[in-house]
């Protein structure tokens, strides 16, 4: 390259750097960096749970030309998409799978933060932002499953906002907000639509930003008791590097599972039809699916659903506050009771799934 | 990097294209009675949602054609005192037997099959 050509570069990337104000933000990259220790592997989930969102909204944004949102004609549209559009099914397939795995590295993210303890000051409200964000994901997989408008999906809404009801004064109020009617039906469908496409992405997108923000403010955490073995990279290029390995590893999953396993599509809801055979919620619901079946109907003369729900409600405030309630992260301490709490829970959830998927 | 992105962007660009939608062939559907319709008169139907005008001449003749101007593609309307079919869109004019009288259109208007049976009025475009 000769000097001319050179200079040419790098006044245009001057000019560049100038009109879009990146000298601080260079400076603020140049010196961040990140903890590498033994556990830094779960760092990647983070990353890969942005990736597949990132994947969710391109692969929607497609879905949307195509999809129509009223039980005429939803049910049609998707089949459509699958058998008449040219990669339709592949480009649904990639927005089905991508969801299962945004759910899956979120809550993998989420439980590696959980017992890293990163949830301790000053990170209080990235914890806080990122369980909104976990609750904003189940919220996209929950509108999401009724809009092919198949019996499956129509059964599944069915018994998912009648949950809610038991409720005392609230629950009726909450099951009304939810199917915008007494019965599911065409205003069900709007109005999760609605949330799916509009109202939970806007949601998410300022929460992702927030979070990330403050992720990027308070740095990466270093978790109690293995501050002796820490040292650290630089963000930018190295982890940045790692990070865009772990998204193509993402990718390839992606790739493979929507190839290998496209997503079926069931036939048009028949309202009067009775429910199909073995039907049962996506996996990440079937721990409260299990725990419904497991339980008898009313303990202590209490409703069962009504218990569910408190127990339900208790745990998402109790997951909220975590930092607030946990002291011991406060003085940067390893907490073994929340920790052996944490590995019952998650052991409860596994045991749940598989019996589940077993029995049903 | 080029590997993946260039069949992404492909599959992406193939889905964002319509598929090509066939017309579809239909025989003998009815689309009204005779008696309905006057001598040199014209009633437009809706079938296969294509609109449809069916012709009933001075001659005692029912022809069926299709009322979308071959102009571009906007539906025309007949004059009953003119006796022409007239769009609204360019100016394009047709006759009762859907030949082009003025106007940019350049092609008659689609005819169809007719097929009488007793009063029912049955059209193919087969």
């Amino acid at each position: 390259m000769d000097g001319t050509t050179s200079n040419t570069s790098e006044v245009k990337a001057g000019w560049i750097r100038t009109r879009l104000q990146l000298d601080p933000i260079q400076k603020f990259f140049a010196g961040k960096s990140v903890p590498m220790h033994r556990h830094s592997f779960w760092y990647f989930f983070g990353g890969l749970s942005l990736f597949f969102f990132i994947v969710q909204i391109m692969t929607g944004m497609l879905l949307l030309i195509y999809y129509s949102p009223t039980p005429d004609a939803a049910n049609e549209s998707v089949h459509r998409i699958v058998f008449q559009v040219p990669f339709g099914w592949w480009i649904r397939s990639v927005h089905s799978w991508s969801a299962h795995l945004m759910v899956a590295s979120v809550l993998v993210h989420m439980a590696s933060t959980f017992f890293m303890q990163a949830y301790g000051p000053p990170r209080e409200i990235v914890w806080m932002s990122g369980v909104i964000l976990l609750f904003l994901v189940l919220g996209f997989a929950f509108t999401g499953y009724l809009l092919p408008w198949d019996s499956t999906a129509y059964f599944a809404t069915q018994i998912g906002t009648e949950i809610p009801r038991s409720i005392p004064v609230l629950g009726e109020i909450i099951v009304r907000i939810l199917r915008g009617s007494e019965f599911i039906g065409q205003e069900t469908l709007r109005r999760l639509f609605a949330l799916h496409v509009v109202i939970l992405p806007v949601a998410a997108f300022f929460m992702v930003i927030f979070h990330m923000l403050m992720n990027q403010l308070h740095g990466t955490s270093i978790p109690p008791g293995i501050q002796g073995e820490n040292r650290s990279i630089a963000f930018f290029p190295n982890y940045l590097y790692r990070d865009a390995l772990a998204w193509s590893a993402g990718f390839l999953l992606l790739f493979w599972l929507s190839f290998m396993y496209p997503v079926n599509i069931g036939q048009k809801v028949d309202i009067y039809a009775s429910a199909p055979p073995g039907i049962r919620p996506e996996w990440y619901f079937l721990t409260l699916f299990q725990t419904l079946r497991w339980l008898p109907g009313t303990i202590m003369g209490i409703n069962t659903e009504l218990l569910v729900n408190l127990g339900v409600g208790a745990l998402g405030i109790g997951f909220l506050a975590l930092p607030l309630i946990d002291r011991r992260s406060k003085r940067n301490e390893r907490n073994m009771f929340i920790r052996v709490l944490g590995s019952i829970f998650v052991c409860y959830m596994m045991i749940s799934i598989i019996v589940a998927y077993m029995t049903s | 990097m080029v590997v993946v992105v260039t069949p992404v962007f492909y599959a992406v660009i193939q889905y964002i294209i319509p598929p090509i939608v066939r017309q579809k062939l239909f025989s003998n559907v009815l689309v009204g009675k005779q008696s309905e319709i006057p001598t040199d008169s014209v009633k437009v139907v809706r079938v296969d949602k294509k609109a449809v005008a069916l012709v009933h001449n001075d001659q005692g003749q029912i022809k069926a054609l299709s009322a979308v101007c071959t102009h571009l593609g906007c539906i025309v309307h007949f004059q009953s005192d003119r006796k022409v079919f007239h769009c609204n869109c360019h100016g394009s004019e047709f006759d009762m037997n859907g030949n082009v009288i003025s106007g940019p259109a350049k092609l008659p208007l689609q005819p169809y099959k007719v097929d009488l049976k007793d009063d029912d009025i049955l059209i193919s475009n087969v």
